[in-house]
């Protein structure tokens, strides 16, 4: 009979020591593309002239990055969130693949099985992407007069509100936490009328999802001890956790 | 000598496939050490291939604005460079913006056009200013014991109101905007829902099992095509 040698802990230790040592490698793969490029061809920008044009791109990059980081890392789990963020698209591709598979599959995003659906569902995600572009840059020519059409644009300038609309009922729907819908109210109705008067600030996401994340647990908390909202499969655990003791 | 005949040389191209295949290896990795483990926990096989198909069937709709972007791209830097950009971390307007500020600094514009100098400047600029920050995928580890700490000090029923209430968040940042933003955006989310509340119908009482792994992306087609449809009724 098979045993499990190794605990939840130390697999995720080995996937941060991969997603660690990938990040550290991504980096010295990526800058040598352009350095070898500038060097061959004698190219090479000035430092002043690179430091000039990056340092503002820089800065303002860094807190995004990091409000990402602290924001999506809990939904995506470890290997999930170490292969998104140097693949990239993020927000509209890898954390919603993560949360519908995970959703689909019954798991929450932070139990190991979390973890190993979020890791395989950011992967192929990753796969599918690159294949996709690859094959886009072979068809390309035949690709670029059907998808420039104008009659595509509104397909493709409502992605987002599609993918959402989907993605936010599923994730309502099928989770365990019933009635959390009504936490979210108030700070649905703040953010609709920002968007109304003020507009909201594109690209800042993240840190609103950070600023009213306790927000929404504060009321949240409040709710779930007047029995406003319940969690399903308590029962379950309770009993479980009874046997183990 | 003309940077586009840079942008497009055999090198580039080389450079290009080694990163990209990087990446890929990466995954690879990271895919081959998920499945390893779920194959140690005995976890549900039909679970794991449902999940891969899923995640295959849902990322085919999302990535073709990606396409649409590297056709953006390709008249400014040549067809390699925005192949691999939009295969790593990019976006269309990233790129643009980070190539205008490099263009800028080195005295011309994306608008006035590239010289080899400049684009030379560009690609630099456009991969430093983004890969440094996979320095700080280090803190990854630690948000999540932050987060695996805060939970183990709540009950059962409150950690995972805790976790969800961050999913809360995300949608609130994402569906208030598109609630505020328009009659085009407001109904293609509404119709979005629609479309996944009649799936779910279809998968529970018709026993159409095989539909929840396509229910987001059929859910987004038929959003986006209703989008085009409303668009040209206004």
């Amino acid at each position: 009979m098979n045993e499990i040698k190794r605990s939840f802990d130390d697999y995720l230790n080995a996937t941060h020591r991969l997603g660690r040592t990938f990040s550290v490698i991504a980096i010295v793969v990526m800058m040598a593309i352009p350095l070898t490029i500038c060097t061959v061809f004698d190219i090479m920008p000035s430092f002043m002239m690179v430091l000039s044009s990056s340092i503002g791109l820089m800065a303002f990059l860094a807190p995004a990055t990091l409000v990402e980081l602290f924001s999506y890392t809990p939904m995506m789990g470890a290997g999930g969130s170490y292969v998104a963020f140097v693949t990239g698209n993020v927000t509209n591709l890898k954390l919603p693949c993560s949360l519908m598979c995970t959703s689909a599959a019954g798991v929450e995003p932070d139990s190991e099985a979390g973890e190993i659906i979020s890791t395989i569902a950011i992967c192929i995600s990753s796969f599918v992407t690159t294949g996709i572009i690859i094959v886009a840059i072979i068809l390309i020519q035949p690709l670029e007069p059907v998808l420039n059409n104008p009659v595509l644009v509104p397909a493709f300038a409502n992605i987002i509100p599609a993918l959402f609309g989907s993605l936010g009922f599923s994730m309502i729907v099928g989770s365990n936490v019933k009635g959390l819908w009504k936490a979210a109210l108030l700070p649905l109705l703040a953010v609709i009328i920002m968007t109304l008067t003020v507009g909201f600030p594109s690209g800042f996401e993240g840190v609103f999802i950070l600023g009213l994340f306790p927000v929404i647990a504060a009321i949240a908390k409040k709710f779930y001890s007047k029995g406003m909202i319940t969690v399903t499969g308590l029962e379950e655990y309770e009993t479980t956790e009874e046997q183990a003791l | 000598m003309d940077y586009m005949s840079i942008a497009n040389s055999s090198l580039m191209y080389i450079l290009i496939i080694i990163g990209i295949g990087f990446v890929l290896l990466q995954s690879a990795m990271h895919l081959k050490m998920a499945l390893g483990r779920a194959k140690e926990i005995k976890m549900d096989k039909h679970q794991i291939k449902s999940t891969m198909k899923s995640a295959a069937a849902f990322s085919v709709v999302p990535t073709l604005p990606i396409v649409v972007a590297l056709i953006t791209l390709i008249p400014v830097f040549g067809t390699p460079w925005p192949w691999f950009r939009l295969s790593v971390v990019g976006s269309a307007s990233y790129e643009l913006m980070a190539a205008d500020l490099a263009a800028k600094g080195s005295g011309t514009s994306l608008a006035e056009g590239l010289n080899a100098v400049a684009f030379g400047n560009a690609i630099i600029v456009m991969t430093l200013a983004v890969t440094w920050t996979f320095m700080l995928n280090f803190m990854i580890k630690g948000v999540l014991k932050k987060v695996k700490k805060m939970k183990s000090k709540s009950n059962f029923g409150w950690s995972a109101i805790l976790i969800s209430c961050l999913f809360m968040s995300l949608l609130v940042v994402f569906i208030g905007p598109m609630v505020g933003g328009g009659m085009v955006t407001l109904m293609t989310l509404l119709v979005s829902v629609l479309l996944t509340f009649l799936q779910s119908l279809l998968i529970k009482y018709k026993n159409m099992e095989w539909l929840k792994g396509f229910q987001m992306s059929f859910s987004m087609i038929g959003a986006m095509a209703f989008a085009v449809v409303f668009t040209g009724m206004l």
